[in-house]
This record gives C-alpha cells, sequence and structure tokens, in this order.
C-alpha cells in the first residue's frame, strides 16, 4: 500500500498458539540449545530473556549467556563471553518469560552474529530432572534462517548442529538497561468473547509518538484472531478517540473471512479495514482505542501477546499499544500492561509536506 | 524494532517459490480471491497469473462479484467482466492485464471477490487453463483475504492448505493493487560468473522524511552449493551512492546462517545488517544501490519479482525501485520489470526537521 505502513511491523503471527511451540527439554547433560542472532544495533546487554516452561525433579546448574559464532560452522565457538549460573530450583515463575541477569555486562554489535546459549554445567539432568525451554514457534511466520536455531539434542547424533527442520519464528529476548531487543512475548489467546460475556470488546490503545509525524489516518489492523467455532461470529471493528466517542466503525462477520479449521490451525491472519468514505486525521502523540466488538452470541478470541514487563515492547514499538476491554460501552479497563493484542495497525500517513515534529525541538533544518 | 520500519511493508517470502493454482477444466470451473480494497478506485482492468494452457480451451470471463453474505463465496452477480478467448492469448506463463468491458468502482472496506470463471467452449482435461491463485509455503498467509474456487461444480473457499499467500491484482488508469509478481531468482552470482553483484536501485520518496539510516535488509535469498544445504557461500553486503561510491559495506558467509535443503525449501529469509559502528546519513529523494556482491565461486541466487509493467510497483511502494546487476565493479545494467525481494530496514533520522524539502502542505506546525 502507498504511503502507508504496518505498525508493528515485525509481528509474529500463529496459526494455532496452543500447540505449536517448539521447545526443547534439557533432559541429558549434553542437551543445549542456541540462538544465533544478527543484532540490528550496538547494546550493553544486561540479562537475557528466555521462556522458561518447565521444570521438573532437581535438576542440576544450567548456564545462560553469550559466546561467539563459529565462522566456519556457524555453530557456537565455546567461549563463554558471559554468562550466568542458575540453580533452577530457585527459579520462580515458571512458566513465562524469565530474566537471566548476566554475571557482567555483554557488548554486541549490529550485524556481528553472536549466540545466546543455554547449556546444562553440572548436577542431574534426565527425564525426570529437567528444564524446558520454548526457543520459537513453529507453523508462524516469519520463520527465520538468520537468525537461526543450533542445538543438541537426542535427534543430532550427539552433535551441536545448526536445526534445520521447521524453521520456527524464534523467541528470544536480551535488555540493555534501557531497552529490549528480539522478541520476548508469549502469544497466547484472550477468553472466548461474545455480545453476552465480559467483556465483549477488545482492543488496542495506542499512542503513536509525535516525534513521527503530524497526521496519519487508520485505514484498518491486520489481526490474528481466533473464531473457535469456525464461521458465524460477526462483530464491530471500533475506532474511538480517548473520550471513547466513536470515530469509524466497519461490521464483519466471520462467513466472509477464511476460517482455518477449528480444533488445528484455528487461528487465523485476517486484514480488517474500516469502510468509511473519510476516514478521521488522526494525531501522532493523540491516544485513540481500534476495538474488535462482538456483536452475536458467537465466541471468538482475541490473541495477544504476554511480556515479562511492560518496557519489554520496546523491543517492537516506541509507540504505547495497550491491551484493553470493556463491557456495554462502559470504561475500558486494562487487565495487565503486560498484555498486547497481536495486531499491526494499518497506518496512511497523510503528514506530507508539514511540519513533522510539533515541537520543533530540531529546528527548521530544511 | 523501534523507530525502525521494513520498506515495502507489504512483501511476501517464499520457501521454494512454489504456486499454488487452480485448474479450469470443466465447464464451471472458477477461481477466486474475496478481499477488500486498501482505497477506492476506479478499476479498469485485473491481473490474473495464467500459468500453463492445454489445448484449446474456450473462452473465459474475468471480474468482480461481490460476496454472499452466509457464505462467503461469490455471489453470482457480476459487477463488472471482460471476456476473454483462452487460445488466442499468447504467451502463459506470466500475469496477463485482461481489461474489463467497463470499469467497476470498488471501495475501502468493502468486500468484494475477484474471479476468473470459464465462460464457454470447450473446458476438460485436454483443453484447460491453470491460473496460479496463490503461493505455498509462504508468508504472510491469510484468513483474509482468502481464495474460493470451483473445481468439482461446487463452489467451495480453499481450505486445504493455510499457509497460502493469495495472489491476485487490478489496476485502476493510474494505480496498481494487490500483488501482481512473479517471484523466483532474478540473478544467480558467483565470483566467476557476469554477473557477480546484484541489488536494488531505490529512491526513498522525499515527503517519507529528510534522513534516514539503512541498517540492512531482510531478504529472501538462495545459497546452492552442496547435495543437502548451501554451505560456503560468501558474499559482501554493499551500499552506494548513485556514483556507486561504496558507502557501507558487511561480509556475510552462509556458514553462518541457514540454509534449507537445497533440493526442496531453497529459500531462506535473513536480515543482514551493516556492521559499521556508524552508518552514513542517507537523504530521502535521492537515490541509493543496496546490492549482493558475490565474494568467491560459489553459486547463490539473489530472489525478486518480476511485473507487467514497472508501474506495477505501485501496488508496492511510492518509492523508485529497480533492480540492477554488474560485473567486476564495472556499470550497472538496470531492470526496471524486477526488483528484489528485499525489504529495506530503515532507521528514520528526521526528527525535527522539515519533512519535505518543497513543504508541499505548508507551515502548519
Amino acid at each position: 500500500m502507498q504511503s502507508a505502513f504496518y505498525h508493528p511491523d515485525s509481528l509474529i503471527y500463529s496459526a494455532n498458539v496452543i500447540t505449536t511451540f517448539s521447545s526443547l527439554r534439557l533432559t541429558d547433560p549434553t542437551f543445549c540449545f542456541g540462538w544465533m542472532i544478527n543484532p540490528e544495533e550496538d547494546a550493553t546487554v544486561l540479562s537475557v530473556l528466555a521462556y522458561t516452561r518447565s521444570r521438573s525433579g532437581t535438576p542440576g546448574i544450567l548456564r545462560i549467556g553469550f559466546q561467539g559464532c563459529d565462522p566456519t560452522t556457524g555453530l557456537n565457538d565455546g567461549i563463554w563471553q558471559s554468562y550466568v549460573d542458575v540453580n533452577p530450583m530457585s527459579v520462580t515463575g515458571i512458566p513465562g518469560f524469565l530474566t537471566y541477569t548476566l554475571n557482567f555486562p555483554q557488548y554486541v554489535y549490529r550485524g556481528k552474529t553472536i549466540c545466546i546459549f543455554v547449556q546444562p554445567m553440572s548436577g542431574s539432568w534426565t527425564g525426570a530432572n529437567q528444564m524446558e525451554f520454548v526457543y520459537g514457534l513453529t507453523n508462524a511466520y516469519p520463520s527465520t534462517h538468520l537468525p537461526y536455531l543450533i542445538g543438541r539434542n537426542g535427534t543430532t547424533g550427539g552433535q551441536i548442529v545448526r536445526l534445520t527442520t521447521g524453521f520456527p519464528a524464534l523467541l528470544y529476548g536480551y535488555r540493555s538497561a534501557t531497552k529490549t531487543y528480539g522478541y520476548p512475548f508469549y502469544p497466547t489467546q484472550s477468553s472466548a468473547f461474545n455480545m453476552n460475556t465480559t467483556p465483549d470488546e477488545i482492543g488496542m490503545r495506542f499512542t503513536l509518538p509525535s516525534a513521527w509525524g503530524r497526521t496519519f489516518t487508520l485505514l484498518g489492523i491486520t489481526a490474528n484472531h481466533r473464531f473457535p467455532t469456525g464461521g458465524s461470529a460477526t462483530w464491530n471493528l471500533n475506532l474511538y478517540d480517548s473520550d471513547s466517542n466513536l470515530l469509524a466503525q466497519n461490521s464483519f462477520d466471520a462467513d466472509r473471512v477464511y476460517v482455518p479449521v477449528p480444533g488445528t490451525n484455528t487461528e487465523g491472519t485476517y486484514q480488517m479495514m474500516f469502510d468509511a468514505r473519510t476516514l478521521p486525521d488522526l494525531t501522532y502523540g493523540q491516544t485513540y482505542t481500534v476495538a474488535i466488538q462482538s456483536t452475536n452470541t458467537v465466541n471468538q478470541n482475541a490473541l495477544y501477546l504476554l511480556a515479562a514487563q511492560a518496557n519489554d515492547y520496546t523491543a517492537l514499538t516506541d509507540a504505547t499499544l495497550e491491551y484493553v476491554q470493556r463491557s456495554d460501552l462502559g470504561a475500558w479497563t486494562k487487565p495487565s500492561s503486560l498484555f498486547m493484542p497481536n495486531w499491526q495497525l494499518n497506518i496512511y500517513d497523510t503528514d506530507g509536506g508539514r511540519i513533522r515534529y510539533s515541537g520543533m525541538t530540531g529546528g527548521m533544518r530544511g | 524494532m523501534a523507530n525502525i520500519y521494513l520498506h515495502p511493508a507489504n512483501i511476501f517470502f517464499t520457501s521454494a517459490a512454489i504456486g499454488t493454482g487452480v485448474v479450469l477444466n470443466n465447464s464451471t470451473a472458477m477461481a477466486g480471491v474475496v478481499f477488500t480494497p486498501d482505497e477506492d478506485a476506479s478499476v479498469v482492468s485485473v491481473l490474473w497469473n495464467l500459468a500453463i494452457k492445454i489445448g484449446n480451451p474456450g473462452f473465459f470471463r474475468v471480474g468482480f462479484q461481490g460476496v454472499d453474505l452466509t457464505t462467503g463465496l461469490p455471489d453470482g452477480v457480476w459487477l463488472g467482466y471482460g471476456d476473454f478467448n483462452a487460445s488466442t492469448l499468447t504467451g502463459y506463463g506470466q500475469f496477463f492485464n485482461l481489461p474489463l468491458s467497463s470499469p467497476v468502482n470498488v471501495y475501502r472496506g468493502q468486500v468484494i471477490c475477484q474471479m476468473i470463471q470459464v465462460l464457454s467452449g470447450t473446458w476438460d482435461a485436454s483443453n484447460s487453463v491453470n491460473v496460479q491463485t496463490g503461493a505455498n509455503n509462504s508468508y504472510p498467509y491469510s484468513g483474509f483475504p482468502y481464495l474460493v474456487a470451483n473445481t468439482t461444480g461446487t463452489a467451495v473457499k480453499v481450505t486445504q492448505n493455510t499457509l497460502i499467500y493469495p495472489i491476485y491484482a487490478y489496476r485502476s488508469a493510474t494505480k496498481t493493487y494487490g500483488y501482481p509478481f512473479r517471484t523466483g531468482s532474478v540473478a544467480n552470482i558467483s565470483s566467476t560468473t557476469t554477473p557477480d553483484e546484484a541489488g536494488l536501485r531505490f529512491t526513498l520518496p522525499a515527503r517519507f522524511g529528510k534522513k534516514f539510516r539503512l541498517l540492512g535488509i531482510h531478504a529472501n535469498h538462495r545459497f546452492l552449493s552442496g547435495s543437502t544445504y548451501g554451505s560456503g557461500c560468501t558474499f559482501n553486503l554493499n551500499l552506494y551512492d548513485n556514483n556507486s561510491n561504496l558507502l557501507a559495506q558487511a561480509p556475510y558467509d552462509s556458514d553462518q546462517a541457514i540454509a534449507p535443503f537445497v533440493s526442496f525449501n531453497r529459500e531462506g529469509i535473513y536480515r543482514f545488517y551493516f556492521d559499521e559502528p556508524t552508518l552514513p546519513e542517507l537523504s530521502f529523494g535521492v537515490p541509493y544501490i543496496i546490492a549482493i556482491e558475490a565474494t568467491n565461486a560459489v553459486n547463490q541466487e539473489v530472489y525478486g519479482m518480476s511485473a507487467l509493467q514497472a508501474s506495477d510497483f505501485r501496488a508496492l511502494t511510492d518509492a523508485s525501485m529497480e533492480l540492477v546487476t554488474r560485473k567486476d565493479n564495472g556499470a550497472w545494467t538496470a531492470n526496471t520489470l524486477r526488483i528484489t525481494q528485499w525489504q529495506l530496514i530503515v532507521r528514520d533520522i528526521t526528527t525535527g526537521g522539515i519533512i519535505s524539502v518543497d513543504m508541499l502542505g505548508g507551515m502548519t506546525g
């Protein structure tokens, strides 16, 4: 779309968040894995984020940290540049994206491939004494080949190899003192909602930074969404200002979308556009809400992301993007600052030729 | 990524450039894509990729129909159409621009179906046309837009594969919409081939901003060596100004990436970043070239998209983009009907300045 952009532009969309996580159970002391990444910018890394799915028994000590990338094999080079040794028994918050703080900072550089590596170091690692980490999401996009996964598990012949099957979208993250990188978000779904439930409307309250421009229109959203019973669910796509005044609305019916087979690939990726002939001019720096409001009694589920902390969304956006919900046109509530709808805003910038930044902090350089 | 965007925003990536299609081989055969236009338009033609013709099939009809509220299938009422003799068309294996007999107005937010349907004459196993309606094993796959087809006498939503990117396109008098591009290799390069370097000459519009940095590219790419996984392939990612002065460079080695199984899902999706501590400030409205230059004799393929006419790329972008190739740092050869299957990873650093050099909108701030 000309002059249009999607935001956030690096979302992962799934076909079934219930069944398609790629994970590794560290059930053997030799098992290990790593994300080989190519950082987008220089950073001083203080911690690593890894989705820790399960723990059983009393596994031994685990090391998480950074190693270099061997230029010939593309595998970890075996030299720890920074790390933290973890006693699994002291880890709390399982399951969830957990923060593993490094013993000392790790410098990473844009364009310099480096490995976030996870490896048992000592103690018992068996089927009864294990930890499980989610490293990706299969049947999702974008899959990726740089960054990529390496690891040693029960199918790699005792060797650490580049993992070349499945090609999941990768779930990993790391933090500097001010910002998070990667994709440390666990996708999940809302409770089923319909016009008779509480809530009956789920939305994204968003504020696009004023530094991005002056005015824009919201064409619609691209949403990961679930119709658990197939067709017949109906809904309105609503756009509100910060006082919940309705600015735009379009009605939809799941009969007129493709609903993947319920029970298997239940989520679809849906482009929902407003249909008003003239869409309202919106202003960067102002707050709006775009929402899906159920209009019949057939269930649907909104897909959303779950972060370890709200600031982790700096990995995706400089905008403020919040999960909100309400019932019967009442007051909006925000269940958690850790949620964000798995939606992209479809934005048409109408700024052309005007002053980009209302504060003019940069002066008249043109 | 904060303050960073990918451009073009709406590009699809493949793992083996595998098309999926509908064979029009009986008297009721039909294929279509149900979609919502992104803006109002007066449509004068539709584009379909007619991949294969067998025998001497008869006439088919292309155009638009509404979509039934209950079934989600085309409602049988033509809003506008054009009729064509499949046997007299030439050049199968590409997109065809098929004019409508009269324009059809489409509207943003409207649910509508672009269709191709058998009309008359002989259509059977020996007299057929294969229409490419999507790309398998690609992303973004979609639940809306979605595919419909009639191959057995009954129209249905196409449900056998969720990982389909629907392919459809149409033109107004001034602009193209949809995705009218064929994907595949646009340059097979090594250090010993001609060309040995292939890339994208691009100009991001001046009204997009004032200054930016190019962090790298998000690329569909193939490494071809070996019998299983491509290995040992090296290249430089190069950024040039329009006089081919080198502005940034980063070396890469396929050993430090995943090359999918070469005989099946051969293309990978890669984020290649420049590695200089400080990247050059680039200007919107000024042309640059970003290219992959092979640095050893191991083959690789630069992936790209081909269009019927250069203006079809406006379906993707307002930026100017064209494929360029060269040999041994010589002069570039341009192909305006092709672009690389890459997204530019752009960091806008305009903040605080005038966004448009010509101040088209005046000083409203």
